[in-house]
């Protein structure tokens, strides 16, 4: 029955795609088969493949995760759906390959070198999954495990990053003859940090320059720590614990992954690990492990799957409805979240306030600030890497729809009052983070549809043709300019309600105007 | 058991016994006896074949077997547990002939011929038999491994694996002109025509014949459960039974199908069958009185493939000639 269960790895191809008319045989694959040839015990499965090798490996044989919760369908053929209970519960049945979020998501992260946190009750599998990325990064699994840093509350800087040598204080005539005793594990290309929400504030803070300027400060030695991919564990995302996790170190975090409930079904196969004495981290297939060149082309070749301009407009549009706030202040730059956030005014005071605008239809009225710079450019990797992981070398809106909510779940605060969330359909949106996010992203495709954004986008024209350049153009084009900006301004103007897209594009016609102002300046002055 | 190889086992029993236990607590089912009955019955004497030769060698070679041994065994296509008995085949027969090669890379060659004497055995349409026999007969003229190994693609599409053709004859491309002769059976030249049409027939036959019947009821251990039906795309034949669709590759050496799962376009035939089963050629006809109210032909430039009612096989027609083996 478990005839070679562990060391077997998923035939490739792992994610098949429908065949072309006629397929070519390569008679190389005479001699692949169950024995490990010369050849094949070096490099030659591409790194994707090998990538998805990895996940189906944990998936199948270390963790019990029976979950699909990334859902993808095939063009056309939608999923099944199934309402369960007086609840209406619904149970999807994905008609394409779809993956578990427990899994996956830190498998991208290993990918990408970012930053993961694993939250859910105790003994969920957060920490094995963690060592698990351990392992595929090749470190030997006691490494790995004597590496993990546990947050407790005793835990100190010296703790964490490493303590001066004892003989070079003594003998030291400045603080720069002092040596450090680095830890071993800044230098690992996985980190694991454990509970984190139980390391004290002070060595939180000391945590933070590690994480986000990737280098350890003791006694003004400096170590420079080499780029990888982070786990941190807690019992929940709340930022509460034996201490408040800082909000800059909480910010730090790229993606926040839920363990998902264990399956009862499956009790069985925890048994047979019972009984066979079976640690799934000891047994990982080496052809899985990645060297550190290959984690190096790895993290290349998922920077290089491209975005396609309409789904980068797509991304454009859905990013920009959340920052704006009418109220926030006269000034047009200053009417954003952020300004009301600063100013320390009631939050509920303010929003009440009347602006005219549907708050059923404004995605902005959902929540309660913006996207960082940062969220945004980890959106953009998390997504190439999740195309890159399906075998793509350019992200699908799909991709984007899947994804981008994970990296979101606690960057985009909530505003739970919002009278979206008090229609009966929506109301579970207020704890279905996830969801809510998803539910957003496709909101906003919809109103992109509806504005016909793709066809008719005259800031995207304005945008191009200023792309092209201001040297060579003449004072009565730069003036045609103006007008065209001028133009649309007072368009929109006219009796429109001003939402949240709006918002960009009406800083984006200021920032031409002013380009154009600025350059007809400068050619009149030329004469 | 000769003294190089009794040192030999002596010196790794100690590594081979935490494979082996590596293997088994990875979650491989390997019976123990059936593995040690394999060590001392199959490996060993291999091993004294090579140690008779070259005794310094031995150990390079039992560390290579085992290592493949294990793995072959956790996959269930070694030993008295295998699936099939294609591989047991490579072990018994063909090994214990190649001592002057295993010398110089035991690992990669009893590797590679395993994998691909399960891959034949997995492929329904090709003869194992065929390929042993003629590695068996190449092997002494083959000077390394490499040489072996291409040797070993062409007899595998000799021996029915229609999909290799090209590679085959890439390999055979590379070999030295008399290992390749031997290997084709056939002049160094029939190469370069079985590039482009592969019923070509080394005594010259070029009439209009059925070379093949490709295909069978799947009662009778074939593919179809009715009679197929047949048509070509971008050059390539088709086959469906209306529940599954396969391409079919066909020459001189045998037909294989491979599962398709996307129905292609059809394409029109520039060869016709006509009712009474006479075939039309650009520049051939002939009379198949067999191919009478075919219900459907295709044409991929060289092979002309019929389906008629009454038959779960499609006929093949081409100017040339099957092997005759």
């Amino acid at each position: 029955m478990f005839s070679n269960i562990f060391q077997r790895i998923s035939a490739s191809p792992t994610n098949p795609q429908a065949q072309a008319p006629a397929r070519e045989f390569d008679i190389a694959d005479l001699y692949r088969g169950p024995a490990a040839t010369a050849v094949e015990t070096g490099t030659q499965t591409p790194l994707d493949e090998k990538l998805r090798q990895a996940y189906f490996w944990i998936v199948n044989h270390a963790i019990i995760s029976p979950f699909y919760d990334i859902e993808y369908n095939e063009a056309n053929q939608p999923a099944q759906t199934f309402t369960l209970g007086d609840g209406h519960g619904q149970v999807t049945l994905p008609s394409g390959q779809s993956y578990c979020s427990f899994v996956l998501l830190p498998l991208l992260t290993f990918a990408t070198r970012r930053k993961c946190l694993l939250i859910g009750g105790p003994g969920r599998g957060k920490t094995t999954s963690a060592i698990l990325m351990g392992v595929l990064a090749g470190y030997p699994i006691r490494e790995v495990r004597r590496a993990i840093q546990k947050g407790q509350p005793q835990m100190t800087v010296a703790d964490l990053l490493g303590t001066p040598l004892p003989s070079d204080i003594v003998a030291a005539k400045k603080v720069d003859d002092i040596g450090i005793a680095w830890r071993k594990w800044l230098g690992m290309r996985v980190k694991i940090i454990d509970e984190y929400n139980r390391i004290p504030t002070r060595t939180q803070s000391a945590l933070l320059t590690l994480m986000s300027d990737n280098y350890a400060e003791v006694f003004d030695q400096t170590f420079e720590c080499p780029d990888s991919a982070w786990y941190l564990t807690a019992n929940d995302d709340a930022g509460g614990g034996t201490y408040q996790v800082i909000e800059a170190l909480r910010d730090r975090i790229d993606i926040v992954v839920k363990a998902l409930h264990f399956n009862s079904r499956f009790l069985g196969e925890l048994l047979e690990r019972i009984e066979q004495g079976i640690r799934p981290e000891e047994i990982v297939p080496p052809q899985l492990v990645f060297d550190e060149k290959e984690l190096d082309r790895l993290n290349k070749e998922v920077l290089a799957v491209t975005v396609p301009s309409p789904i980068l407009r797509r991304l454009e549009f859905f990013a920009s409805q959340f920052e704006f706030c009418d109220v926030a202040a006269s000034q047009l730059e200053y009417k954003t979240k952020d300004t009301a956030k600063l100013s320390g005014v009631d939050w509920r005071q303010l929003m009440s306030t009347e602006t005219g605008k549907d708050k059923h239809k404004d995605l902005g009225s959902q929540t309660r600030n913006g996207l960082s710079v940062r969220s945004l450019m980890t959106g953009m990797v998390f997504m190439k890497a999740m195309a890159y992981f399906r075998g793509s070398r350019e992200v699908a809106m799909e991709d984007v729809r899947q994804i981008l909510p994970f990296v979101l779940h606690d960057k985009l605060a909530q505003d739970s009052d919002s009278p979206f969330f008090e229609s009966p359909e929506n109301a579970v949106y207020r704890v279905d983070k996830i969801g809510w996010l998803r539910k957003m992203i496709d909101l906003s495709c919809a109103e992109y549809d509806r504005l016909d954004l793709d066809r008719i986008d005259p800031v995207a024209q304005l945008a191009a043709e200023f792309d092209k350049g201001l040297d060579g153009i003449s004072e009565k084009q730069v003036r045609a300019q103006l007008v065209k900006v001028e133009r649309l301004l007072s368009e929109w103007s006219g009796g429109r309600k001003f939402y949240g897209h709006m918002y960009d594009d009406v800083l984006k016609l200021k920032y031409f105007h002013q380009r154009y102002t600025n350059y007809l300046r400068w050619l009149i002055w030329k004469g | 058991m000769l003294a190089a190889t009794a040192e030999a086992l002596e010196r790794g029993r100690e590594r081979y016994n935490t494979a082996f236990l590596a293997a088994r607590k990875g979650g491989a089912v390997i019976d123990p006896q059936g593995f040690l009955q394999h060590i001392q019955t199959v490996v060993v004497p291999i091993v004294d074949a090579v140690a008779s030769r070259m005794a310094e060698r031995a150990a390079g070679v039992l560390d290579g077997l085992y290592s493949v041994s294990t793995q072959l065994f956790s996959a269930s296509v070694l030993g008295s547990g295998a699936k099939t008995q294609a591989v047991n085949r490579v072990w018994a027969e063909l090994l214990p002939s190649l001592t002057h090669l295993l010398m110089r890379d035991p690992q990669r060659l009893a590797a590679t011929l395993s994998n691909a004497a399960h891959n034949i055995e997995a492929t329904p349409e090709p003869k194992i038999d065929l390929w042993i026999r003629d590695l068996l007969r190449l092997a002494p003229q083959c000077a390394d491994v490499s040489d072996l190994l291409e040797a070993g693609k062409i007899a595998a599409w000799r021996a029915g694996m229609a999909h290799y053709r090209k590679g085959a004859l890439a390999a055979a491309k590379i070999l030295p002109p008399a290992l390749t002769e031997a290997a084709l059976e056939a002049p160094v030249q029939m190469a370069d025509l079985w590039q482009f049409d592969p019923w070509a027939d080394p005594d010259g036959k070029a009439n209009l014949t059925i070379v093949a019947r490709a295909g069978a009821f799947r009662g009778f251990g074939g593919r179809f459960i009715r009679p197929p039906r047949v048509w070509s795309s971008t050059g390539q034949l088709f086959a469906s039974d209306g529940e599954g669709t396969w391409q079919l590759i066909a020459d001189r050496f045998g037909c294989v199908f491979m599962r398709h799962d996307v129905r292609p376009l059809t394409e029109s035939s520039k060869v016709t069958v006509k009712s009474d089963g006479s075939v039309v050629f650009p520049d051939q006809r002939a009379m198949f009185a067999e191919l009478a109210s075919a219900t459907s032909f295709a044409f991929d430039g060289v092979t002309l493939a019929v389906t008629i009612p009454t038959s779960h096989a499609v006929y093949l027609v081409a100017k040339g000639a099957a092997d005759a083996r």
